[in-house]
């Protein structure tokens, strides 16, 4: 029998274990999800590779490329430490900047909002010493959304406009996507005809590439803004397009967002037991989610808001602080403000005026982190009277 | 938990009943909240945190469900409930608006609560089997067919985790191959049906020096712990989440709640006071069942558990046994005198048993026996190294190539898709190449369900294996 050279035959798997992994994820794109049940041994492998220089750069780069599938798989926390090691490896510039631009958006996807920034900011000035424009481009792209998300709109239309002007002909997913960014940042400014506008073009991008699921998306987001502005048809109409864009796709998260939509228009239309039906629906089926603390946070939320209006207090009550802990773990303090002034008010329908007046103190007290936010000052009225009230009517 | 786990109906349907009366009922008693109840107990895991609201709207969901339910069978029943119960409409109330007599809507209400208690204890109950289910998937597969010399054991360590009382950790502690990881898993199966626990968590600490972060003191071990477990246990907890703040988390639900955590291959070092003392304030209810090879110092609330060496009669039952599942009838049917010179050189370990069963298949037992007594060993340990060598000797290079790679396997294991790409391998080779290794008992299968393989290796081969590749003398 011919002898065995085990060292050499480990090397050539660990490498062909990053290409193996490679070939399944990226082969047929239609079914990915096929492999999500075994994402860890897709991080072994390259962890593997990180590990073996001849490796490396082969694995790092992977992992880049890996970004929107370990979004869709929801699995980024476990990534988070695997980049941390690859940056810490001997690797091309190119190759540095673009996985600091994925930790950028791992930390994101994470609602840490503030490394999130750090990384990418310092991936955009690396990117300009190199004079990288794809990089620069992806790295004011993600600041966008990165700077929407801690609510610096200033910072975050800026680099929305630096990403515009960088664009070239051939990144129309980006720009649609910036497109949809700018409505969300208009939308939160209150500034909704500028916002449809933008919403409008995404969508126009979106069909044209046909890409049902960001299709879906901003559909729901132009639905929120005619909401805002009580133009219920069109935000039916909205919704239902959206769940036309959605039939096709394997995309829960969308489903469970456009059933939201739904349920808040059902609210806003004064038909409470099927915008309580509707939630309930979400409620359960967002309790199979692992993280997706914002989503479960706004569902779970808006029942609790529904059955407020119905006067089923003790079930309201249930989800209202549920909520509250759903926001806390999604790191929205705004969000938190709204279910703790909701549950003051529901502490001020059954009479509850000492504990209503306290319960909307605390609300106010997270308000006040955001005296500039179009929203928080609106709800900042409306609690500050409704704690004024409660305090006279207490005694 | 625990729910009662003689269920009756007659008692459920006064549960219910009580619980129906008390529907807009908000305070912090808990005898009208149908508490022993699993599908209770599941609501209120989606409910937390636990006020007296949410405990409260969590017996309502599983009545709003057990009405749901009533409702396709018998739509009057449950809108009597309703019109009672959920909208407080009285007796007479009732009888007026159905134009019944208030007898009347007494039996009917009478029916209406037996209904729906018999159709929540049938949800009860496929909520239990469905428990049962799902705890004994977290487990690690079965790496045996039949368990000897333990059942004394694991009545032992049965008694002491389905008690209230301490000891809180406990360890099994013995050398490699010994059952310690076996014994565990067949005696939390047998605990996971007494419904005594919460949830149970299988953990396994990752010693590999190819990781990133190798295991340095007990500090850094129970770290490692902490967060493993808050993924598993607080799965919506932000990553960013400071340690301290995982801690106190996990501190607070395991207090509250009973769980089981079992730590697998955890190698106790010095200073192992420090990681007892943390594990026993994590515990209580909570308890945590550990297998080491070393054996930790004694602290309150704790106990180790030796695994001894099985018998001689354990041992050549083992062998017996393990040698018909191979095919070695000879052996199987083999006279005591013929195996116990076995026994008398390697002692009752099964992993090392088991390893010369094999061996003695494909290569003469007398020259094997020889070998090892010329070389006396001092652990157990190095009895396997030296065992695997010999086995090495007689694979086949495809069997070789295929057990290289194995050490990439997750912890779930490699399907032969990948073990045919990493292993180099033709399709003709692969199979061969890995009935090969299956009857050696080198690869273990690693499969959550009936159809699905997946293939792992026994922590001590992957030892050996990494001790080849750091050109250790073969």
């Amino acid at each position: 029998m011919m002898s065995f050279d085990i060292s050499s035959h480990y090397q050539k798997a660990v490498i062909e274990n990053v290409r193996f992994w490679q070939r399944r994820i990226f082969d047929d794109k239609m079914a990915i999800d096929q492999w999500r049940p075994q994402h860890e041994a897709v991080w072994q492998a390259v962890e593997a590779g990180l590990s073996y220089a001849a490796a490396q750069a082969e694995a790092a780069a992977f992992a880049v490329a890996l970004l929107p599938t370990i979004e869709r798989w929801g699995v980024w926390p476990d990534w988070l430490l695997l980049i941390d090691k690859a940056l810490a490896l001997t690797l091309t510039p190119n190759l540095q900047i673009r996985l600091r631009l994925t930790q950028g958006q791992l930390y994101l996807f994470n609602r840490n909002f503030n490394d999130a920034i750090s990384l990418l900011e310092t991936a955009l000035v690396q990117a300009g010493q190199y004079q990288n424009q794809e990089l620069i481009t992806l790295a004011h792209y993600y600041l966008t959304n990165a700077y929407l998300g801690d609510k610096a709109y200033a910072k975050a239309r800026d680099h929305a406009a630096k990403a515009l002007d960088l664009l070239t002909p051939n990144q129309l997913e980006i720009q649609a996507a910036l497109y949809n960014s700018l409505g969300l940042i208009e939308r939160e400014t209150g500034k909704f005809a500028a916002s449809e506008a933008w919403f409008q073009q995404a969508l126009a991008l979106w069909e044209a590439l046909d890409k049902p699921t960001q299709l879906a998306r901003s559909c729901l987001n132009l639905s929120v803004v005619y909401q805002e502005q009580r133009r219920w048809a069109r935000a039916k109409a909205c919704y239902e397009q959206a769940n036309v864009a959605l039939d096709s796709t394997d995309s829960v998260v969308d489903k469970l967002k456009a059933l939201n939509e739904l349920g808040t228009l059902q609210y806003m239309t004064d038909d409470l037991p099927a915008a309580v039906k509707t939630f309930r629906q979400g409620v359960v089926a967002a309790s199979q989610l692992q993280g997706m603390y914002h989503l479960r946070g706004s569902l779970t939320h808006n029942l609790g808001n529904a059955l407020l209006a119905m006067g089923h207090w003790i079930e309201a009550r249930g989800f209202l602080e549920k909520s509250i802990k759903l926001w806390q773990q999604a790191n929205d303090a705004l969000e938190r403000a709204n279910s703790i002034g909701t549950l003051a008010e529901l502490f001020e329908a059954q009479e509850e005026w000492a504990l209503a007046a306290f319960t909307y103190g605390q609300a106010l007290e997270l308000l006040g982190s955001y005296p500039d936010h179009p929203w928080a000052q609106k709800l900042n009225a409306q609690f500050e009277a409704a704690q004024a009230r409660c305090a006279v009517l207490a005694g | 938990m625990n729910p009662v786990t003689d269920l009756s109906l007659t008692q459920l349907r006064k549960d219910v009943h009580a619980a129906f009366k008390h529907w807009h009922t908000v305070d912090a008693k808990t005898d009208h909240l149908l508490a022993d109840l699993l599908l209770v107990q599941n609501k209120r895991h989606e409910l937390e945190p636990q006020t007296p609201a949410a405990r409260r709207l969590s017996t309502n969901q599983v009545l709003l469900d057990g009405l749901e339910q009533l409702e396709k069978q018998k739509p009057q029943a449950a809108a009597l409930l309703k019109r009672r119960f959920h909208d407080q409409q009285t007796i007479r109330g009732v009888s007026q608006r159905l134009s019944l007599s208030e007898d009347q809507v007494k039996h009917k209400q009478r029916e209406a609560l037996a209904q729906i208690s018999t159709i929540l204890y049938a949800l009860e109950m496929e909520a239990r089997d469905a428990y049962k289910v799902r705890l004994e998937s977290q487990l690690e597969a079965k790496s045996y067919t039949q368990l000897f010399g333990i059942s004394n054991l694991s009545d032992r360590l049965l008694a002491l985790l389905i008690t209230d009382a301490s000891p809180w950790v406990i360890t099994l502690v013995g050398i490699g191959g010994i059952g310690k990881t076996s014994l565990a898993n067949y005696t939390v199966r047998r605990a996971i049906h007494s419904l005594y626990y919460e949830e149970v968590i299988w953990l396994k600490i990752i010693h590999s020096a190819k990781y990133s972060h190798p295991l340095a003191g007990p500090e850094q071990t129970f770290q490692q712990l902490i967060t493993q477990l808050s993924r598993r246990l607080l799965p919506a907890l932000p990553n960013h989440t400071p340690y301290t703040q995982k801690l106190q988390q996990l501190q607070q639900l395991l207090k509250n709640q009973r769980y089981l955590i079992v730590v697998d291959n955890l190698e106790l070092k010095e200073d192992t006071a420090y990681l007892l003392s943390e594990l026993v304030t994590l515990a209580m209810p909570s308890q945590f069942l550990l297998t080491s090879r070393l054996p930790p110092a004694d602290h309150a609330g704790s106990m180790t558990i030796r695994l001894p060496e099985l018998s001689e009669a354990d041992s050549i039952g083992l062998m017996r046994h393990y040698a018909g599942e191979i095919g070695f009838l000879q052996a199987a049917n083999a006279p005591e005198e013929d195996l116990l010179p076995i026994f008398e050189v390697v002692g009752g370990n099964p992993f090392a048993l088991k390893q010369l069963v094999n061996l003695a298949k494909v290569r003469p037992l007398p020259t094997l026996l020889a070998s090892l007594r010329e070389r006396p060993l001092q652990t157990g340990e190095a009895i396997y190294q030296h065992i695997l060598k010999e086995t090495w000797r007689t694979l086949s290079n495809d069997a070789k190539a295929v057990l290289t790679i194995m050490p990439l396997a997750a912890d779930g294991g490699m399907d032969p898709e990948q073990i045919l790409a990493l292993s180099g391998l033709t399709q003709a080779q692969l199979w061969p190449a890995i009935d090969e290794l299956n009857g050696r008992s080198l690869l273990e299968v690693r499969s959550s369900n009936i159809w699905e393989r997946f293939y792992g290796i026994h922590r001590l081969t992957e030892l050996f294996i990494h001790s080849l590749l750091n050109n250790d003398e073969l």
